[in-house]
């Protein structure tokens, strides 16, 4: 008996989706779009509620400027909002689409000192997610608006401008921290 | 609830689209100095310095300084009167020497031995420079009019020759005066003969600072500082891709850099018989004074124009590299004017503070100072318009002496524009410039200074300082006295009855109104001085100021064109 016996071990017993609950943190990264030039893009959000269906979803992150010789960039967007979930098939692959509204915060280092602003920022992120047991992959593609088109001027020429628009693409895992199942919904 | 979702969705809208600009120039917010008697632009090249003696005036403060060398000494101090703005010096003979009032508009000779003054005499409203000649015993003065004086050691004139506006300095090259011109930095003799600097590739020679000969050079070479202006196309308003991130990237063509030229800079011709040579000085910011040292190997310059942070002097090879490397130079003086004695001392005066420095060893070597009496003339208003901006440029640049450098500039997307001077009285004549872009002197500041010159931006009350120190720049009438009374009397008429005055209106002859003139909305320029700046026009199309009437008369009058009208309004032109 070189492989021992034990206690038999017991599957456990799918999950369904349709009525499992959840909370999913996930971390990501990637790069965003303001039409010209690309950012670079760390988010991590928390989403809570069903596996299938609709989930309450809070994030934030970090939007890093490249070009860092005049202007030093960090935006940070905060945002609460809604994703509806769905699932392909049998497979653990779902897709998503979101809506959150919340604040971006810039904040720039310069010569003249740190430049703070903070405007309104609306985002519709779009996911696929590709889950193994309580660990998966993300690919995402976050399209977002924060109103205002910034612009830091020296000397009357243009030395950074970020356009109000932004697409993201961000790559990265995420983990299912509670799966259970949903209490029964009255009738 | 409904409201206020209501208002905060609006606002939301009002803000799509919005632009959040963010200025990123430093401002200065200094405090300002202003002295009770504020200064006057930097002339330069106030120094007399001999074996053991430097005789300094300081045109700032109306002072001369009789300095021994050797025991590090002030032995006199002569004080003038107040305004009278001591320029050049010149060694007469014996224990006189001979100092140009400018502000006086004449000449004092003082007794260096005594430290006594011992005569003033008015000459010509704006004597510039002059000459001593040891053989005839007489003085030469030249004044900005145009006219050569040749006065005995008593001062008595002995002749008072027209040669051409805008003399500078005067030097003696075997006996014979030799004249150079300001703006235009040429040399001219009595038979008005011109010796040119020679373009040098897109420069062309502008502002001479000064002129001089070095004692005892066996090849009597006459040497001018002078700057070099750009003939090429001068951005203003460059597309942002064409502006690199750099603080060198100017509209102004950048510069500023080690041995980068930007639009206009230094240069030392030296004219010999039939040899011209030009070195061009890229690093050196407004220079106003330079001397060789007696064996001719090293050249000084004096260059008040520097940054605050860097040295206001540099000592370097005479001939050859013209770039310099000015660490471990001395900081914290404005040196206007630099001279060497004959075992090749090297004595500089600073203006603020007062002092005279002596450096034994050149081009490396410690300077020992003399403090020279008389309180600070700081001002803050003189050291925005004078010291270098981040380009290499300062405002003195173009407008030297708190006037303008004679220099039609082509401009990116505007054409040709001559250089507008200063010292006509700027007060009341917004909006500036020719085209009359720029409302106030806080947009010229603003677009000008900071923008286009890579200067600081400058708060409110440093730039009302500025603003009240140009708009206190109004120089004399150019009149020398060598126009014939009954002609001026005449052009004065014509200009009346030609409605000349219906544009060129005002105690200042123009400068306060816009007119259509050849399908363009310009600034009607003053006429004051008007005989000192060739070219004319906005865009120096007329080279002389009878070019510039003809001009006048055929496009806004209906008269008829005439010798005899055009020489009796130039002779009545050259009196303002």
């Amino acid at each position: 008996m070189p492989l021992g016996t034990g206690p038999k071990v017991v599957s456990p017993e799918p999950v369904d989706p349709a009525v499992a609950r959840m909370i999913r943190l996930d971390y990501l990264l990637g790069v965003a779009w303001r039409i010209e030039p690309v950012d670079v893009a760390m988010i991590t959000s928390i989403e809570y509620g069903q596996m299938k269906g609709f989930s309450g979803s809070f994030h934030t992150g970090m939007l890093l400027s490249p070009d860092r010789n005049i202007v030093r960039v960090v935006d940070v967007p905060i945002g609460l909002g809604a994703v509806y979930r769905h699932r392909f098939g049998g497979r653990p692959l779902y897709a998503s689409v979101g809506l959150t509204a919340g604040i971006l915060v810039h904040r720039a280092g310069t010569d003249l000192g740190v430049i703070r602003r903070v405007d309104p920022d609306l985002r519709a992120p779009l996911r696929l997610a590709w889950t193994v047991e309580r660990v998966g992959m993300s690919l995402a593609l976050v399209p977002a608006f924060s109103f205002r088109e910034r612009t830091y001027e020296r000397r009357g020429a243009e030395v950074w401008k970020h356009h109000s628009v932004r697409v993201g693409l961000v790559f990265g895992l995420h983990w299912d921290l509670v799966v259970g199942r949903a209490n029964r919904r009255r009738p | 609830m409904m409201r206020s979702g209501t208002t905060f969705g609006l606002a939301l809208v009002a803000l799509t689209g919005c632009q959040d600009v963010i200025n990123l120039d430093p401002v200065d917010e200094r405090p300002v100095i202003q002295p009770r008697s504020r200064p006057g632009p930097i002339i330069g090249g106030t120094l007399l310095v001999e074996a053991g003696l430097a005789v300094a005036a300081d045109p700032d403060r109306d002072l001369i300084h009789v300095v021994d060398l050797e025991n590090r000494r002030v032995l006199h101090t002569i004080t003038l009167e107040p305004g009278d703005q001591p320029g050049r010096v010149v060694r007469g003979s014996e224990h006189e020497v001979h100092v140009v009032l400018r502000g006086f508009g004449g000449l004092a000779t003082i007794d260096d031995q005594e430290g006594t003054l011992l005569r003033r005499q008015q000459l010509c409203p704006e004597p510039r420079g002059v000459a001593y000649d040891d053989a005839e015993a007489s003085i030469y003065v030249t004044c900005a009019g145009g006219a050569l004086i040749e006065l005995d050691e008593s001062g008595n004139e002995l002749s008072r020759t027209k040669v051409e506006p805008d003399l500078r300095d005067v030097v003696l090259v075997d006996g014979k005066p030799v004249m150079s011109k300001f703006r235009e930095a040429t040399l001219v003799d009595e038979e008005r003969a011109r010796t040119t600097v020679p373009q040098q590739g897109e420069f062309q020679a502008r502002v001479a600072w000064r002129t001089w000969t070095v004692p005892n050079d066996p090849s009597n070479a006459i040497y001018m500082l002078h700057q070099l202006s750009s003939t090429n196309p001068v951005p203003i308003d460059p597309p942002p891709e064409e502006m690199g991130p750099e603080d060198g990237d100017l509209p102004y063509g950048g510069g500023g850099s080690f041995c980068e030229p930007g639009i206009s800079t230094t240069a030392v011709t030296r004219f010999e018989t039939g040899f011209v040579s030009t070195t061009i000085l890229p690093n050196a910011r407004l220079t106003v004074d330079a001397a060789v040292s007696p064996d001719g190997a090293w050249l000084a310059l004096a260059m008040p124009g520097a940054k605050e942070d860097q040295p206001t002097m540099a000592v370097m090879p005479n001939e050859g590299f013209g770039c310099f490397f000015d660490e471990g130079a001395r900081i914290g003086e404005q040196v206007t004017s630099v001279g060497f004695e004959p075992d090749g001392t090297l004595v500089m005066l600073s203006r603020e503070p007062a002092r005279l420095l002596i450096q034994s060893s050149v081009p490396f070597g410690e300077a020992e100072a003399i403090d020279l009496p008389g309180e600070s003339v700081f001002d803050t208003g003189h050291e925005i318009f004078h010291r270098a901006t981040d380009s290499g440029l300062s405002c003195a640049t173009c407008h030297p002496e708190g006037t303008d450098d004679g220099h039609v500039w082509f401009f990116d997307g505007l054409g040709p524009r001559r250089t507008q001077p200063l010292d006509v009285g700027l007060a009341g004549t917004a909006p500036f410039h020719w085209d009359g872009d720029m409302n106030d002197m806080t947009v010229l500041m603003e677009e000008v200074l900071a923008h286009r010159m890579g200067g600081m931006m400058q708060s409110g009350a440093r730039r009302e300082s500025f603003q009240s120190w140009v708009f206190a720049q109004e120089g004399r009438p150019a009149d020398d006295g060598l126009q014939d009374s009954s002609l001026v009397a005449q052009g004065q008429a014509l200009f009346a009855s030609m409605g000349c005055g219906s544009c060129h209106s005002g105690d200042k002859l123009g400068g306060s109104t816009s007119e259509p003139i050849r399908g363009m909305r310009l600034q009607v320029p003053s006429l004051v001085r008007v005989s000192l700046r060739p070219p004319y026009m906005h865009d120096g199309r007329s080279s002389t100021l009878e070019e510039s009437v003809v001009d006048m008369i055929q496009t806004t009058t209906t008269a008829e064109v005439t010798s005899d009208n055009v020489t009796a309004l130039t002779a009545y032109l050259r009196t303002l």
